[in-house]
């Protein structure tokens, strides 16, 4: 016996690697701290990621996981789902008023500020200006629905890129080492995706353009000569029936890069449909697609993640499906849902706990 | 089909005849029989594996290989039928698996691990995972000896990190 040695901390990485992703979130969490052979083996660990729900009730807020049909209560922070702006892996973007930006670690409550927008308004606007803005802000609510935001963090370096947009008429983005936030005159920003592969911006705009701002540099820059939407508007009366009339419409970016129009219906018969469309590169065509090559979206981040190998039992998470919250589809419902692309058909959660007030998707990622 | 048997011989000396294709469940005898360096009547030494853990390895095998046959015969087999089926794949792995000693489990991964057999390995893995469901890191490094080899301060940090598994 004595022969061999059990130093189960020396497993070979393959195998640790497979025991490790055996593991319960909550368990793979704690298996990491246990020595550091099992912390830095459980970085390369490829976790399925799969979008989560934050419910968010009166007095607390919850995070369901739908793998485990588990819920985590938040302890400790208050806030409702008014201030939440964005969402990406771990993080959270909120806004307090008046105008205070923070990101928040919904599993470790880190909190990582932003510098106040309200100063950077102030060196380049005039004090009229400041004065209107702040009338501008109280008359309308920074809570109102009319504003567009979007987050992109990296889990390990902590590297993060902010971009916030209000009342079509400021569009600001904000760098992890920026000395304060960029404005971005001039863009009526509809909806926005930030797409870390190549550190680029996607906005769509009220006058149905996608427009592209590189923001590797120091200062944002929009891109011309590569934009290649740059002279074909998305709009949707042109590739629509009569009879379909849009209720959102969002931009999206898959993993590999592809840009994605998302257009949710309000369908006669109150039926809820989703259609998705991509620019054909050689015709400059808008054409409708009902793929997301084995992948998920997730309406309201813009983006797509790989979808789980297996389908998650009864709600409907799985490829080639979108996954929308409560307002993103008509009429507004205070829960969220799945839409499948291959059926047309929407998969509700079924809870017996719909107290809460609103939900949102959160795809927790890994550090 | 061949039913060809072959002979397996482990580190401490032990012979076990094993039909070819249950044999074939290694990737690695696999690859031996396909270049054809297995000599009919010679046994294929396997320096990393102790005769009571190639028992097992041999156990499991046999029990898949017969599983495999019955999905090419059944291939038209109803869901229900494929439902029972795997039931009972799974009832017999987790019998197999069951009162298992962690010593033994380690001896078993080593060796599916040095004679490539994918599901086994998996199989050894998830239960190790379960063993490890709902324990605090100091029992798990007791269960397996591991000695915690970080600061104070590091220790702090990664709690910190996932401080909610925690909660």
């Amino acid at each position: 016996m004595s022969r061999i040695h059990y130093d189960w901390s020396e497993l070979s990485p393959d195998i640790l690697r497979s025991i490790l992703e055996g593991l319960s979130i909550k368990d793979f969490h704690r298996a990491r701290t246990i020595c550091s052979n099992w912390y830095s083996i459980s970085r390369t660990c490829k976790r399925p990621l799969y979008p989560w729900r934050i419910l968010f009730y009166e007095t607390s807020t919850l995070l369901f996981d739908p793998l485990e049909g588990e819920l985590h209560e938040i302890p400790k922070i208050k806030f409702s789902g008014k201030n939440v702006l964005a969402s990406c892996s771990n993080w959270l973007l909120m806004v307090n008023s008046p105008l205070h930006f923070y990101l928040l670690n919904m599993f470790t409550h880190e909190r990582i500020n932003l510098p106040s927008i309200e100063s950077s308004l102030l060196g380049q606007e005039t004090f009229q200006k400041k004065y209107e803005w702040e009338n501008f802000i109280k008359r309308t609510d920074i809570y109102l629905s009319q504003k567009q935001a979007c987050l992109w963090i990296n889990e390990r370096t902590r590297d993060y890129v902010v971009a916030w947009s209000v009342k079509q008429h400021y569009l600001f983005t904000y760098k992890k080492g920026d000395e304060s936030w960029s404005s971005l005159e001039g863009t009526k920003c509809m909806n926005m995706v930030y797409y870390n592969k190549d550190y680029k911006l996607y906005v769509y705009t009220w006058d149905r353009f996608i427009k592209i701002f590189d923001l590797s540099g120091d200062y944002p820059n929009e891109i011309f000569q590569g934009n290649p939407y740059r002279n074909h508007p998305f709009r949707f009366e042109f590739v629509s029936k009569p009879w379909e009339y849009q209720w959102k419409q969002g931009i999206a970016v898959t993993n590999s890069g592809e840009v994605l129009m998302i257009v949710s219906l309000r369908r006669l018969e109150n039926k809820r449909f989703f259609y998705m469309y991509k620019m054909n590169l050689e015709t400059c065509d808008w054409e409708r697609v009902d793929s997301l090559g084995g992948e998920m979206l997730i309406f309201g981040h813009g983006v797509t993640i790989r979808a789980p190998v297996k389908d998650i039992d009864g709600l409907g998470i799985k490829s080639d499906s979108i996954c929308f919250s409560c307002d993103d589809i008509w009429p507004s419902q205070r829960n969220c849902g799945v839409f499948d692309l291959a059926t047309s058909t929407i998969t509700w959660p079924k809870e017996s706990h719909v107290s809460f007030l609103k939900s949102i998707w959160f795809v927790p990622g890994y550090a | 089909m061949s039913s060809n048997m072959i002979m397996l011989k482990s580190s401490d000396g032990a012979s076990f005849e094993i039909e070819e294709a249950a044999a074939r469940k290694s990737k690695i005898i696999a690859n031996m029989i396909e270049v054809e360096c297995v000599d009919e009547d010679k046994a294929i030494p396997l320096q990393n594996v102790t005769g009571n853990i190639l028992a097992l390895v041999i156990e499991y095998c046999n029990k898949h290989i017969v599983d495999d046959d019955d999905d090419v015969a059944t291939e038209e087999a109803s869901e229900e039928e494929e439902e029972a089926k795997k039931k009972k794949v799974d009832d017999w792995e987790a019998e197999f698996m069951n009162s298992m000693s962690l010593e033994t489990m380690f001896e078993l991964l080593l060796a599916a691990n040095y004679l490539n057999i994918k599901s086994l390995i998996d199989l050894v893995c998830q239960t190790i995972a379960n063993n490890i469901k709902d324990k605090t890191p100091e029992e798990v490094r007791k269960i397996f000896s591991i000695e915690n080899d970080f600061t104070p301060e590091e220790e702090e940090e990664i709690r910190k990190e996932n401080a909610w598994a925690f909660g």
